[in-house]
């Protein structure tokens, strides 16, 4: 008898592999689906809200879902469907701006550390120390006591700690990529720094950063939330996801819908980027242990 | 006499281990002082365990390293006295191949881009000649210009050294630091490799310097051979000579383990009791005496110096006369 060994060789670029790979992960691609909704639904907000989300109807104060109101209306007689659709603006206003703003800053800064080394590498990671040593929340509340409570200050607030993250994983993945010999090759053959960053260390550096700023998502809309509810983020009247839920409490026994979609929104939205993010990782795993 | 194309002299190279919080100044004296020239056209071996400050030399040569003292000469011209201009002159005239063809290949370029990147670096042609250069290029090492648009991780092991090979051959460089090329290949691959870098040696007038630890490729591939063991020279001559009469019992030690395919030729083995020093703090006296079957007295205190017992075999040793 012999066993038949078939080989599956996998064939194409890394990154069509990886969207190959991503395929097979029903969970991430809900999370996928789910995210490009949103992403939807906030871009044509003003087409998909049947009210004006800040128009005030004192006469349907507190109406339950049905009543001519998708999800029912809030204290002040506003559309609670059209605050949540123009809310998911914000949500994942803050959700992008922060990631974006923390994994270029963290990104760039970790290279630099990772790839200089010395007295350069020492000054930042020590920053990065000191920074991790503050319980980020307190910061957040710190920041916006001092520079007064807006949804500008609360994004510079969780940008000021959230590059840390990137930062470090990305000094240690340079590290380890910088003393490969495709590096070495391409040092030998007379490549600039700038070409060395560029082609051949930070594009073998990228797959962790990628399901970092995932998961980050999640975690950045999770905060701003948080924040909101304590007031100290997005400002009445504007609709937000976590200072909806704010508002709720007080009604929570007469009018539990207020609390319940608003939770329920930021709920899904943060399922939806820890599942794409697990899948992301799964998918970029064979060649991250490649890579490490 | 035949024009020398590489030239070291005295070369040290210690690392430091010190950052900004903790300084601890012990140096590891990698290489501790090697001269030895190469012949254009030649190739030249340099054999040792691993840690020996093999693949350093070689680093040092392509300037991928700054000396602790020493120089070298390229053509005659010193090596690390040249301005970012000159060096970059130098880089498209000597080239580098690496042991695992698995981490010396982006993995990320296709082997077209691999390939054509030496080229793009140093400004020669436009895109299409580039291209033709690069099939040019896969032709010369064996393989098919189609699969340029593949990734490294397409190929197989062997293949993959090809695709380095190419890449170091892109420059129409004259001398090759070859870092135990053949060492991660299987057999049937090593001897494949092997030949082709003699073939390429042939065709193009290489000249090699061969980093490697294993014996009989060294033994097939190089005009002259130099053993090292803790950052030094210890034996160092034309082929023949050290593989017929090694002088040296370090050497003598090694040749006693390369493997012989024939069972009936009985041969010595000398076993070598403990492990190479710390190249940290190495031994006084001959750097080998700790391991050493002959050590005498002065072995321990007298470092023995390289010395020419005929036909240019260098040995460093008391008692190899």
């Amino acid at each position: 008898m012999h066993d038949l060994v078939i080989k599956i060789v996998e064939s194409g670029p890394p990154f069509l592999e990886m969207i190959k790979r991503l395929k097979k992960h029903k969970l991430a691609i809900t999370g996928l689906v789910i995210i490009t909704a949103l992403c939807f639904i906030a871009l044509f907000a003003p087409l998909i809200a049947p009210h004006d989300p800040d128009k005030l109807h004192l006469a349907h104060r507190l109406l339950s879902p049905g009543d001519g109101y998708l999800m029912g209306t809030d204290n002040l007689g506003r559309c609670l469907f059209s605050r949540l659709v123009f809310g998911s603006r914000i949500t994942l206003l803050v959700g992008f701006f922060v990631v974006a703003i923390t994994s270029t800053v963290g990104v760039a800064l970790g290279a630099i550390a990772g790839y200089r080394g010395g007295i350069i590498d020492e000054i930042i990671m020590r920053c990065v120390d000191v920074l991790l040593a503050f319980p980020g929340i307190i910061l957040a509340l710190v920041i916006a006591g001092i520079l007064g409570p807006s949804l500008f200050n609360i994004m510079f607030a969780m940008s000021v700690i959230g590059w840390t993250g990137y930062a470090r994983v990305v000094r240690g993945a340079v590290l380890s990529v910088k003393e490969r010999e495709f590096v070495e090759a391409a040092r030998s053959l007379g490549a600039s720094d700038s070409r060395i960053m560029f082609r051949h260390i930070l594009p073998n550096v990228m797959a962790p950063v990628i399901v970092m700023a995932t998961l980050g998502m999640a975690h950045v809309i999770l905060a701003a939330a948080a924040l909101s509810f304590m007031g100290l983020g997005v400002q009445p009247p504007d609709a937000e996801w976590g200072s909806m839920l704010n508002a709720g409490r007080l009604f929570m026994r007469t009018a539990p819908h207020m609390t319940v979609f608003p939770g329920l929104a930021i709920m899904i939205t943060v399922l939806a980027f820890n599942f794409l993010g697990d899948g992301l990782r799964d998918a970029l795993d064979p060649w991250l242990k490649e890579t490490g | 006499m035949q024009e020398i194309l590489v030239e070291a002299k005295n070369l040290k190279k210690h690392f430091h281990s010190n950052s900004f919080f903790s300084r601890r100044d012990k140096a590891v004296h990698a290489v501790d002082g090697i001269s030895f020239s190469i012949p254009r056209g030649e190739t030249f071996g340099l054999v040792g365990e691993s840690g020996c400050g093999k693949s350093t030399t070689g680093r040092l040569l392509l300037r991928l390293l700054e000396p602790t003292a020493g120089e070298a000469f390229f053509r005659g011209r010193s090596i690390f006295d040249l301005g970012k201009k000159e060096l970059q002159k130098l880089r498209r005239e000597m080239q580098v191949i690496f042991q695992d063809p698995f981490s010396s290949l982006n993995m990320r370029m296709n082997v077209g881009d691999i390939i054509s990147e030496p080229l793009e670096i140093h400004g020669i042609g436009g895109k299409r000649e580039r291209k033709e250069k690069v099939s040019e290029l896969m032709k010369l090492v064996g393989l098919s210009p189609g699969h340029a648009g593949r990734f490294p991780h397409e190929f197989s092991g062997g293949q993959r050294q090809r695709v380095g090979i190419a890449r170091a051959l892109a420059l129409n460089p004259l001398f090759i630091v070859a870092d135990e090329p053949v060492s991660s290949l299987d057999v049937s691959m090593r001897a494949q490799i092997l030949n082709l870098m003699k073939d390429l040696q042939e065709r193009l007038g290489l000249t090699y310097l061969f980093i490697a630890h294993d014996l009989s490729t060294v033994r097939f591939l190089c005009d002259s051979v130099a053993v090292m063991y803790l950052g030094k020279i210890v034996e160092m001559g034309p082929n023949e000579c050290i593989f017929k009469a090694p002088r040296h019992p370090y050497t003598q030690t090694l040749l006693a383990a390369v493997t012989i395919p024939d069972p009936e030729i009985k041969r010595s083995r000398i076993m070598l009791s403990g492990e190479m020093p710390s190249p940290t703090d190495p031994p006084p006296g001959c750097r080998f005496h700790t391991r050493c079957p002959h050590a005498a007295d002065q072995c321990k205190t007298i470092e023995p110096e390289l010395k020419d017992v005929g036909n240019g075999h260098m040995v460093s040793c008391h008692l190899a006369w």
